[in-house]
């Protein structure tokens, strides 16, 4: 694959210089309160404060405080302005090419909420063409989202011990969606897919440090390829095909000192084997240094597959777990180079960036121990 | 001709203690986490520079066994994209499948030396190296 196509495939660089400057941010405020004044009952927005705003999504917090004295409090989940959110645009921040836009993954946190599933009620969505941008609008769950301190503080120690179980019991019932039932955006990505789609990124970044860059030199990573023929020759077979969250991990929980109220950021959501969204979850990046806590850096795998189980899951084949963890901790390798890659190629200028480079040998010597495992 | 004292690794010493020591309490919201990247950056560098060489020749050794060749390039640079080139390559067409103990034990050992540069903090390469 050439630079040009990484760029327009991968990065979705030429996609963003096309499109308006993003709004200001009382723009953004005052479109909200028009835009929520046709939803709901007679009232206004009040408290509008931007919480976390970065190159993928924007989240903003308000409070719709009716003329009948009902105030509730809402999250308004948006692509910032001067990127578009369609999936072509891919690999935003880390994302992939199956990105879900606003209005289906607004629509997919619909259909969980409708099964049962624990996630913010959506109230309303806007198309991309709007002048808020791909948007929509759902309730905020109270609690604690920074993975750090769900670890480390003493309120959440409850909510530590049952958390391994209950993120099982959770994506049982998730993976049990009726298939029919789900957004038409959302893509099937058979595990070949999603190995091609990793094996390209790779190539192109190396291509590209070896065509266009002062240093001129492609980059190996051997430990990868090693990981790339592990992966071929250990394919899970017969698995079932159904809802996979696809970013199912500490930092998407919302966590209160009885456990997980809510389940974050339905973007990468996708048709696949759910048993990616086991093996994800016990990657090791998400451990925080709680090595002996597999799970999240909270809990057992054991607690994990038994809650599973219970809450009406397939047997869980520990063998596909692990493959999926293994694949799980080359997306994150990769993702690493790529995180340079956007400094080195141009598409942002963020020194930080650069040094998540130097990260990607740490997945791979963790790779090294995961296949000589298995 | 060597330059002048102090020597690159001490220049970048200096640097770093300045940015952990003065300019890091002064600082605060997100400067504080850029701030120790840099220093993390600088850190980095100096190991490099003090065992990147060592690292580099130990790669280029075991990639001549393995492949059984001494590899092309104008030096020792080229050398190593060349043979790491091939040994990617044979690894990925499933050439190398029979000699996996082999292939294992050299890429686990350029990766040591790798973190050893880059991050000898990290959990995964403690494990190796305190066992």
């Amino acid at each position: 694959m050439n630079k040009e196509v990484v760029n327009k495939e991968i990065t979705g660089k030429g996609v963003s210089e096309d499109k308006a400057p993003g709004l200001s941010d009382s723009e953004v405020a005052g479109l909200l309160s028009e835009e929520a004044a046709h939803y709901f009952a007679a009232g206004k927005a009040e408290n509008i404060e931007k919480m976390s705003g970065g190159a993928s999504r924007e989240t903003w917090s308000f409070d719709w405080v009716g003329d009948d004295g009902r105030n509730a409090g809402l999250i308004l989940r948006r692509d910032p302005g001067n990127t578009g959110s369609s999936g072509a645009e891919g690999w935003r921040g880390g994302k992939t090419t199956y990105s879900l836009d606003r209005t289906t993954e607004a629509e997919l946190q619909r259909v969980v909420s409708e099964a049962g599933g624990l996630v913010a009620k959506v109230h309303f969505s806007l198309p991309e063409n709007h002048a808020l941008g791909g948007c929509y609008v759902m309730d905020r769950i109270e609690g604690e989202v920074l993975a750090p301190r769900i670890l480390r503080e003493d309120i959440y120690a409850g909510a530590r011990k049952t958390m391994a179980r209950q993120c099982g019991e959770i994506l049982a019932g998730l993976h049990a969606v009726d298939p029919a039932k789900l957004p038409k955006g959302l893509v099937q990505m058979p595990v070949q897919a999603m190995i091609a789609y990793y094996r390209e990124l790779l190539d192109g970044i190396s291509e590209f440090y070896r065509d266009s860059t002062a240093v001129a030199r492609p980059e190996y990573h051997p430990a990868f390829e090693l990981t790339f023929r592990w992966l071929e020759q250990n394919i899970p077979k017969n698995a079932p095909s159904g809802l996979v969250h696809g970013d199912f991990r500490n930092g998407n929980f919302v966590v209160g000192p009885e456990g997980i109220r809510a389940v974050l950021d339905w973007e990468l959501g996708h048709v696949g084997d759910g048993m990616e969204d086991l093996g994800w979850l016990c990657v090791r990046a998400w451990r925080f240094g709680q090595h002996d806590k597999p799970v999240g850096g909270f809990g057992q795998r054991e607690d994990l597959f038994a809650g599973y189980e219970d809450a009406g899951g397939r047997k869980v084949d520990p063998q596909a777990v692990h493959f999926w963890e293994v694949l799980g901790t080359l997306k994150w390798g990769i993702v690493c180079m790529f995180q340079a890659y956007k400094h080195l190629s141009g598409l942002i200028d963020s020194f930080e960036h650069m040094a998540i480079g130097r990260r990607a040998c740490e997945n791979e010597i963790d790779l090294l121990k995961l296949i000589e495992e298995a | 001709m060597p330059q002048d004292r102090a020597s690159a690794e001490e220049l970048l010493g200096g640097v770093e203690a300045f940015l952990r020591k003065d300019v890091l309490p002064q600082l605060s919201g997100a400067s504080i986490y850029k701030c120790r990247v840099a220093a993390n950056i600088l850190s980095i560098v100096q190991r490099e520079l003090a065992q990147g060489g060592a690292a580099d020749q130990a790669e280029l050794a075991g990639l001549q066994t393995l492949l059984n060749r001494q590899g092309q390039g104008p030096d020792r640079a080229g050398q190593l994209d060349d043979l790491n080139g091939e040994l990617c390559a044979k690894i990925r067409s499933g050439e190398l499948d029979g000699e996996r103990e082999a292939v294992m034990t050299h890429v686990r050992s350029t990766l040591l030396d790798k973190l050893a540069i880059a991050n000898p903090k990290y959990a995964g390469y403690r494990e190796f190296v305190d066992g």
